[in-house]
């Protein structure tokens, strides 16, 4: 990524400006994305007004960065690194911002569950641990995007394929439940969306990670598989 | 993509330039320029003001002749003949390497003898073969229902954009393989701009055409392959693709991103 200064300082400071903006939605994502683990720890289902609250915020800046996007190119005529940054990031936000409503699932997923008087915690599955893995990888993804590391970004696509090994084997701890004892089915239901939606956080932060690399390096390395990752 | 340095050998080059050096004077303009121009394709050239991007297209059809001082070493390869070597016959050359400058340069004449002129010094012509050569070079130049009705008037009193699109018909009159165009939209407003470019790519069909440009949007509207000069060097040729997504040389890359102080 090229760091020296443009010609045009006004330049620096819009792309500058998209720069920050990106990571405070991605600082918003991420909070959601914990809150609502906690959440499903705690049953403390009062956050999750604030969840949905902060999703607000987060659709409010996808809009605003995206206008910013085309903002730039229309301006500027970016080319090559900025051509680059600028399509890289447009595209982030539509990741972060699914995220965030992945987030807000889960939490709309936890309250149901509450609310109905059973605790998730009565299955013994793995939901917490595949939480926290999605969750690390949404800030590793955001963390390589602020410092365009291309190294942790491929850390974060290779974490990917655990997320979802994880994912299918609580899936499949969820189905002998259900075939034990079908009274659960309607929580094992809900956990299974809670899951899904912790396994697709995990895909976005691997599609934010991939746009780092195609900033940071010019490489398109969606659907490529792991050969291309270097 | 493949980097261009293995797909540019597999096509026809229509100029082949090897080791040249141009020096003004004592001072060196170009340093070991190494490059070929490929046939039926559009190659520009950009950089900034003074790397010596004019210097080589003005190489090419050897208008430094007209200026003591100046010279040229290494080869020049058009249509297999070294053109810097001593005895080429530079009237000749031009025919075959036509020039379009930045800004337009009617003869001060009738628009049909601004294109006949040059004509008539290559080839014989009947006055029915000149009419039908005015009409196929104005039309090549998307000009000639604009000036069909007035083709005795100067052409000087042609719009700006006209004019230059007349220079351009003035160069393909005498169907040369190559055509250099010299910022040749410089002087022009955005539609005329536009109109040179739409003709530029009609152009391509018939002749080779090496642009010097100094808008980069341009450059990678028009051409398909793009060289980055720099201080008289050759820094990256390659596709315009790559070059405008993702340039090899850092030096490149702040040039096109506006990185230059």
């Amino acid at each position: 990524m090229n760091e020296t200064q443009h010609v045009s300082s006004q330049f620096d400071e819009d792309l500058s400006l998209l720069r920050t903006h990106v990571l405070q939605m991605g600082g918003l994502v991420e909070t959601q994305v914990s809150a609502a683990i906690d959440a499903y720890t705690t049953g403390e289902i009062s956050s999750v007004k604030t969840i949905v609250d902060t999703d607000r915020k987060v659709n409010e800046l996808e809009k605003a960065i995206d206008d910013d996007c085309a903002h730039i190119i229309a301006k500027r005529q970016p080319a090559a690194s900025d051509l680059r940054l600028v399509l890289g990031i447009s595209k982030i936000v539509t990741d972060l911002e699914r995220a965030g409503d992945e987030a807000k699932k889960i939490a709309k997923g936890v309250r149901r569950i509450y609310e109905s008087g059973h605790l998730p915690s009565q299955f013994g599955v793995g939901i917490r641990h595949l939480a926290e893995a999605a969750l690390t990888m949404v800030r590793q993804a955001l963390d390589a995007f602020a410092r365009l590391d291309t190294a942790q970004a491929t850390s974060v696509i290779r974490a990917d394929s655990d997320v979802d090994t994880e994912f299918k084997s609580i899936i499949r701890q969820l189905i002998t439940h259900m075939m034990e004892d079908p009274r659960t089915i309607t929580t094992a239901i809900d956990i299974i969306s809670i899951a899904r939606a912790i396994e697709r956080i995990g895909d976005h932060a691997k599609n934010v990670s991939e746009q780092v690399v195609f900033i940071v390096d010019g490489r398109d390395i969606r659907h490529t598989g792991k050969e291309a990752i270097k | 993509m493949m980097p261009v340095e293995q797909t540019i050998h597999t096509l026809t080059p229509a100029i082949s330039i090897r080791n040249l050096n141009f020096y003004y004077g004592k001072a060196i303009a170009l340093k070991n320029i190494n490059l070929d121009i490929i046939k039926g394709k559009v190659t520009a050239f950009i950089g900034p003001s003074g790397c010596g991007k004019s210097t080589l297209l003005r190489t090419i059809n050897r208008m430094y002749d007209l200026y003591p001082g100046q010279r040229a070493d290494g080869e020049l390869l058009v249509g297999g003949v070294n053109i810097l070597a001593k005895g080429v016959d530079t009237i000749a050359l031009r025919a075959q390497v036509g020039m379009v400058f930045q800004k337009p340069t009617p003869f001060p004449m009738s628009i049909y003898d601004n294109i006949a002129f040059g004509v008539s010094m290559h080839e014989k012509l009947s006055r029915n073969q000149m009419d039908d050569r005015v009409e196929w070079a104005l039309s090549k130049a998307a000009l000639w229902d604009e000036v069909k009705d007035k083709l005795n008037k100067p052409g000087t009193g042609l719009s700006g954009g006209q004019q230059q699109r007349l220079c351009i018909a003035r160069g393909v009159a005498v169907k040369p393989q190559v055509l250099l165009l010299d910022e040749p939209t410089s002087a022009l407003d955005p539609i005329s701009t536009m109109r040179i470019e739409e003709l530029i790519h009609e152009l391509k069909q018939e002749f080779t055409i090496a642009i010097v440009t100094h808008n980069m949007q341009q450059a990678a509207r028009v051409s398909d392959y793009t060289a980055y000069m720099y201080l008289g060097e050759m820094v990256e040729y390659g596709n315009t693709d790559e070059i405008f997504i993702k340039p090899q040389d850092k030096r490149t890359e702040d040039y096109i991103t506006g990185r230059m102080g």
